[in-house]
């Protein structure tokens, strides 16, 4: 389970502290799946990065199945995020000069290197998103919604508890978004994990469990099953 | 090739790290190709260095080697040595196992004169030949080349003393039939400028046809001295010296050791050394029995040398002897009467026989005499009229007189006894044989070398008996008419030749006979004053010489070195940057900042792998162009292409391995300094400044606090150079210190101005386009940073070592601060005896000349004054001979020219106010007077030769080792160096202590020559005919194989060869500044990329392309001549010293040169990134953003 408590965030400017989230309060249960919506410069994806671990706050905490981390050293926070969550960025972020199977084992680099049992994963994660055949592809060879679906396989290869989307089919068109969001829902179905999305579409986020607005650094539920708090 | 994922699908490791590390250096090939060039550099400059190093000491060693032969060891006496020798060498058991080869030689200096046949009356003239005289033996040391077959009157010469006889005589090469007459020196048993000295008859001419050229590559360029000219060599046979007192003499035995017998060359001289005797004859010495029942030992130079003297009276310990000293008295005077040409025996008489008494006339024995008193036989007393008591007079010449002409002296004697012409006083024994005297019949067929000689004194007639001078030769040869104490005759006529003619020994116990003394006074080599030389040893030792010009350039590489570096990190920062967004992906997958470090590690491992091997080749391509360089720019000086391309595998591999090292430091200084920010911000792909250690407000106040310590550092160095009491070279390491801590700080500065926010809206209103250009250069204030110190690092180096540059062709003769004033410099094969400082012997000298000539060449010699210098032969120390000295020619510095003074000096010792104006004076000083021991010799030498040929400094060693004509270790003290002087490349002395070392070192070989009058003047009033002044030179000195140079042109010819060094140092300023052109390349594009969106907006707001292009173009002028101040300024206060003083001159040139490559530089960077500018594709970029 997912605890935001009281997280706030606020960056120095000549003109004063510059407060980007205050006091936002989240839980998300397994299984569960959150949209989050709001007006560009809403802060969406610094609460993304809070949670994802790729930032620190200002001020709160967050929790992953009880272990707060928003205090955890650098090499803590560093191993939290490759075994226990995965990204999905609007980007890919898919390394140009690795095939897509071997992006999707980067992640096991970070600490070691891949196993035979890690590969054999990475395999059928590809096959079962279509990718089967374009494992030893560049992602230059690839569509976009190719590249998407193999950042999502990478994401999920290290079965994270937390998956965190950031404007996952921004770039994409709506046929190629629909079928990354099924994809990703299926996952997430199949993982019982957490899945929190950010995102501008109210179709992708209508195919979510619970729907937050966040405004002026402010996260509001607007829609859906009850689930914050 | 690194294994790919598809190999490794079966294993446990799928991907590991390297693998991704493979992948990324393949995928970002083109920023590790940038990475690249800057550790290439870096690798190639120090592989370069070391090969040409390498280069120059296998090609000084070949050459070396091959002017060897196979001759490893050569034996050498301060005299001539009988060629008999030779055969006692080889009956030494032993001998054979050892060597398979011993040659005679004898190995002169000369002068040639060449005729073409059929050419009467013209003819050219070779100075400074080297003649070898030799035989059979001596070419069948070289088994490749058919021995040549020449007659007593045929010479034949070698390849280069042909070409230079064929450039002198205008490309009329020199063909078998042509005549050469040679002059060479007379070997005298008799220093010439002792009393009994020949001084007229050498040298000698011999008259020769030519038989033909040895070929070279053999023999033919043999020689004994390690210098890269190739030697003019004259090879005569033994025969053809037969009439001039050579016979069965050489002056070198050549050695050549059997392969394989002995261990090393230097443990067959130590065998030689130990088995060895050397019989007394070859020394000179003559050993006979007396009718009067003692043995005498003489010597054939007459009277014994010092060391040779002090041997005997050791060998004759536990034996009764006696020293005389007989000399020859010119007047032995009483009132008007005189007896002429008496010989005077000073003599310690004995009590018994055979040393004494003598008998007096009244049968009572004498057997002491005091000192200051003089006995006379019975002869010389009636013939003077003289009784005792009375004062009687002895005229003689000085022992030591240099010239033809003698100096007279005097000196009045009480007469204490008159004794019988009988027993020991009528022993002719007690004077040597003089040749030409001693074995006349007849008074007057005397043979005597010295003027002035009075025959006419002689009286020839008149009844046998007193009075009659050839009735006393006739019956009592040469007994002298007087003895004297032996105590004043040495004050008298002991001189540096020596103070003894003659040991008289009593039997002995284990003396008696002539072969027992014999056997007594055999010598060891060493004490015989044979030195045996291990010559290729010696060789392959000088050939090291050559790394002190590779040390140098291995300092100026430095520079080059420092600009790879930034160049090299300038580019992993822009590779990292580059790649800010996979970075950022990798840490939000997990990766740590040590994991990523791993990763970059892991690329940039192979970028130095690649590119260390890549600089080795580069390095190599890098020295071969130096070493053509230095053949292009040296061979008008040194005459012929020297050094050739070695590759040693060693050497690479040390060059790479330093290569490595240090790209290896440069990359894991980057790689530490790495620094991941949050991976939020990566992925949103910022520039590098986030990737390294952040510029914290206490960082940039720790910056301005190390600027300002490095600046009062840089004015601290400064002062002292000014203040201190140095050499140049030392207020140069202060200014130049001094320069480069300001280089540093400017550095410094700049990237404080570069990170400066606020206030930046000033220059805008300023100069818009400039203004603009000055705050998007802050943008990467690292980048701008790294490419202005480039450009800098290169800007110092040309600029600041130009200054050093020498002009002295500008000069007329004699106007140079190093000619002293002198205007020509005479140097001649052989010796002079003539002082010609004396203004008579001048005249005289050049009467002749000035005979067949007009008024003008008399108004020349009236005006010339001229030093005379005595030379002992020994290396050319000076920047001509790459070769490293052991022992340099010495010059012997006469009283008057101490006392002359002129030259630029600096002492190197403290001195007294009269050393301090004139430092000439310290060569006077003697004992342990300022000197580091009382035993050590003051010197002189030219500061570049102290520096860098022998390795000397006033802080450190200053001390040089000779070994004199004893053999024994002498210490000489560099107490001044003379700077940028004519004297380059030889040790001067005071020329007391010369003779002190090298006693029979006879004769002056060096004179320079001042013109009083329009040299003074020159810059207005027309010079003398400098035309004129040489061809009376060299119609003067013609005879003595003398080399005429003016100064000027001796000091241009030294400045070639350190302008080339220059302007070597200076290509690597130049290749510094095409660094900093790429840098600056890359970094705009870099820049231009990464501000694409900006520049995009820009044109979608109405600005038109030629602004955005203006705009490129000040950003690069601004970064480009940023590093022009930053390198200039500091450049300036390196050589402003040097030109406050006097010592360069603006160095225009390279100002604008370096101007215009700085502005090239400039220009490059805005070309490429104009070309990337326009490859923008703006539509694109802005719908995307």
């Amino acid at each position: 389970m997912l605890v935001v408590e009281h997280l706030s965030k606020h960056y120095a400017s000549p003109a004063g502290p510059l407060v980007v989230l205050s006091d936002v309060n989240l839980t998300v249960q397994p299984g569960q799946s959150v949209a989050i919506m709001g007006p560009s410069g809403s802060g969406k994806s610094t609460l993304l990065n809070l949670i994802g671990a790729l930032d620190r706050p200002t001020g709160g905490r967050v929790q992953l199945d009880g272990q707060d981390y928003s205090l955890l050293p650098e090499g803590d926070l560093a191993r939290l995020r490759n075994q226990r969550i995965g990204f999905l960025f609007q980007d890919h972020h898919l390394l140009p000069q690795c095939t897509v199977l071997e992006n999707v084992l980067v992640p096991f680099l970070a600490f070691g290197r891949p196993t035979a049992h890690d590969l054999k994963r990475a395999e059928e994660l590809l096959s079962a998103v279509g990718l089967a055949a374009r494992m030893d592809h560049l992602p230059g060879e690839l569509s976009g919604g190719e590249r998407q679906r193999a950042a999502l396989v990478r994401a999920m290869v290290t079965q994270p508890r937390m998956l965190l989307a950031d404007e996952p089919t921004g770039n994409l068109d709506a046929d190629t978004a629909e079928q990354i969001v099924q994809l990703m829902l299926e996952l997430h179905r199949q993982s019982q994990n957490l899945l929190i999305v950010v995102t501008h579409s109210p179709g992708v986020a209508s195919k979510m469990d619970v729907v937050f607005q966040l405004s002026k650094g402010i996260l509001k539920r607007v829609g859906q099953e009850s689930a914050a708090s | 090739m690194l294994p790919t994922l598809r190999h490794v699908k079966d294993r446990n490791s799928p991907l590991p790290l390297s693998t991704l590390a493979w992948k990324s250096f393949r995928f970002w090939w083109r920023a590790h190709l940038a990475v690249s060039i800057g550790l290439v550099t870096s690798v190639a400059v120090l592989v370069g260095a070391l090969v040409l190093g390498d280069s120059l000491q296998a090609s000084l060693t070949e050459l070396a080697l091959r002017r060897l032969g196979p001759v490893g060891i050569v034996i050498r006496g301060e005299r001539f040595l009988p060629v008999d020798l030779v055969e006692k060498l080889t009956t030494i058991p032993g001998f054979a196992a050892s060597f398979r080869a011993v040659v005679p030689v004898l190995i002169l200096e000369g002068g040639l004169r060449f005729q073409k046949q059929g050419m009467s009356g013209q003819s050219v003239v070779a100075g400074q030949v080297q003649v070898i005289v030799c035989d059979h033996r001596f070419w069948k040391l070289d088994s490749e080349v058919p021995r040549p077959t020449i007659t007593p009157s045929q010479a034949l010469i070698n390849v280069a003393l042909a070409r230079r006889l064929a450039e002198l005589s205008a490309g009329l090469a020199p063909e078998p039939g042509d005549r050469l007459f040679l002059r060479v020196d007379k070997p005298e048993a008799i220093p010439a400028e002792s009393l009994l000295g020949n001084r007229r008859d050498t040298p000698v001419t011999l008259s020769l046809v030519l038989g033909g050229i040895v070929p070279s590559g053999g023999m033919g360029d043999f020689t004994l001295q390690t210098r890269q000219l190739s030697p003019l060599t004259v090879f005569i046979p033994f025969e053809a010296l037969l009439a001039d007192g050579w016979e069965g003499k050489c002056n070198a035995i050549l050695l050549v050791e059997n392969a394989g017998q002995s261990p090393s060359e230097i443990d067959a001289a130590s065998w030689l050394e130990n088995h060895l005797q050397v019989d007394p004859e070859v020394v000179g010495l003559r050993i006979e029995e007396a009718p009067k029942g003692y043995y005498l030992i003489t010597y054939d130079g007459y009277i014994f040398p010092p060391w040779l003297e002090r041997i005997i009276e050791r060998r004759l310990v536990g034996l009764t002897y006696q020293p005389v000293l007989t000399y020859l008295a010119n007047k032995i005077a009483f009132g008007d009467r005189f007896i002429p040409y008496s010989l005077v025996s000073g003599v310690k008489l004995g009590k018994d026989p055979p040393f004494g008494p003598l008998v007096d006339i009244s049968g009572d024995p004498v057997a002491e005499i005091s000192p200051g008193t003089i006995v006379l036989n019975d002869w010389a007393a009636e013939d003077l009229g003289v009784k005792v008591g009375e004062i009687v007079r002895l005229e003689f010449f000085l022992p030591e007189s240099g010239g033809t002409k003698l100096q007279e002296s005097a000196v009045d004697l009480r007469v204490a006894g008159i004794v019988k012409l009988d027993g020991l006083a009528a022993d002719p024994l007690w004077t040597p044989q003089i040749p030409g005297v001693t074995e006349k019949e007849s008074i007057r067929d005397w043979d005597v070398p010295f003027e002035p000689f009075h025959p006419e004194w002689i009286r020839t007639s008149g009844p046998p008996g007193p009075g009659n001078d050839e009735d006393y030769w006739h019956r009592y040869g040469t007994t002298p008419k007087a003895f004297i104490a032996l105590e004043t005759a040495r004050q008298l006529w002991a001189s540096r030749f020596g103070q003894t003619t003659g040991f008289r020994v009593a039997p002995g116990p284990n003396v008696s006979s002539v072969d027992d003394l014999r056997q007594l006074l055999r010598l060891s080599p060493s004490e015989a004053g044979l030195r045996i030389e291990t010559v290729r040893a010696a060789a392959l030792q000088a050939a090291r010489g050559g790394w002190t010009f590779v040390f140098l350039f291995l300092a100026f590489s430095g520079f080059v070195l420092a600009a790879g570096i930034i160049l090299a990190i300038l580019f992993v920062y822009l590779a990292i940057s580059q790649r800010a967004g996979e970075l950022g992906t990798l840490m939000a997958l997990g990766f740590t900042t040590a994991r990523l470090r791993q990763l970059i590690t892991g690329e940039l491992a192979m970028t130095v792998t690649l590119a260390t091997v890549a600089g080795i080749a580069v390095g190599a391509l890098y020295a071969a162009g130096i070493i053509h360089g230095l053949h292009a720019w040296w061979l008008p000086v040194v005459g012929e292409p020297l050094v050739s391309l070695r590759l040693r595998l060693l050497t690479l591999a040390l060059g790479g391995g330093l290569g490595f090292v240090t790209a290896g430091m440069t990359v894991a200084k980057c790689v530490r300094d790495f620094r991941a920010e949050a991976p939020a911000q990566l992925l949103r792909a910022f520039g590098p400044e986030l990737l390294t250690q952040p510029d914290r407000r206490t960082g940039r106040a720790k910056a301005a606090f190390i600027a300002a310590g490095i600046f009062l550092l840089s004015a601290t160095m400064f002062v002292v150079g000014s203040w201190t009491e140095g050499s140049a070279q030392q207020k140069a390491v202060w200014f130049f210190g001094s320069a480069i801590c300001l280089l540093v700080a400017g550095a410094l500065i700049f990237a404080r101005c570069l990170r400066r926010k606020r206030g930046q809206g000033r220059w805008l209103l300023l100069s818009p386009l400039w203004g603009l250009a000055w705050v998007n250069i802050g943008r990467s204030p690292r980048r701008s940073l790294a490419t202005s110190v480039i450009v800098a690092l290169a800007v110092f180096l040309l600029v600041a070592v130009s200054v050093f540059r020498l002009e002295p062709s500008r000069f007329l003769p004699g106007q140079h601060p190093g000619s002293g004033g002198f205007a020509f410099l005479v140097q001649c094969a052989l010796p002079v005896v003539e002082d010609l400082s004396d203004p008579q012997r001048k005249a005289d000298w050049f009467a002749p000349v000035v005979a067949g000539r007009g008024s003008q060449s008399r108004a020349i010699v009236d005006a010339m004054r001229v030093s005379s210098f005595r030379v002992r032969t020994g290396e050319d120390a000076s920047c001509l001979n790459l070769y490293r000295p052991r022992q340099p020619t010495l010059l012997g510095v006469p009283k008057p020219f101490i006392d002359r003074g002129g030259f630029r000096l600096r002492p190197w010792v403290s001195c007294t106010a009269e050393e301090k104006q004139n430092p000439w004076r310290l060569l006077s000083r003697s004992g342990a007077g300022g000197l580091r021991a009382s035993s050590t010799i003051p010197a002189i030498v030219d500061e570049t030769t102290a520096l860098y040929a022998l390795g000397l400094s006033p802080w450190g060693d200053r001390l040089l080792a000779y070994v004199d004509s004893s053999g024994r270790q002498v210490t000489l003290e560099v107490v001044a160096v003379l700077q940028e002087s004519i004297f380059q490349g030889c040790v001067l002395v005071a020329e007391k202590e010369l003779l002190r070392l090298y006693p029979y070192l006879v004769g002056y070989q060096l004179f320079l020559v001042e013109l009083s009058g329009p040299t003074d003047a020159a810059a207005t009033s027309p010079p003398w005919p400098w035309g004129e002044v040489r061809a009376l030179l060299e119609e003067a000195f013609v005879d003595y194989g003398a080399q005429v140079e003016s100064t000027s042109e001796r000091l241009a010819r030294y400045a070639q060869v350190q302008n080339t060094y220059l302007a070597i140092f200076q290509s690597l300023g130049s290749l510094g500044l095409l660094l900093g052109a790429l840098g600056l390349g890359a970094v705009q594009l870099r820049n231009v990329f990464e501000r694409r969106r900006e520049f995009a907006l820009l044109q979608a707001l109405g600005f038109p392309r030629r602004r955005l292009v203006a705009l490129l173009l000040a950003e690069s002028l601004v970064l480009a001549l940023a590093g022009l101040v930053l390198g200039i300024i500091p450049a300036g206060v390196a050589v402003l010293p040097s030109l406050l003083a006097g010592e360069g001159s603006l160095p225009w040139q390279w100002l604008g040169l370096s101007v215009a490559l700085t502005l090239f530089a400039g220009l490059v960077a805005s070309v490429a990134a104009v070309g990337a500018l326009f490859r923008i594709p703006f539509l694109q970029v802005l719908r995307r953003e």
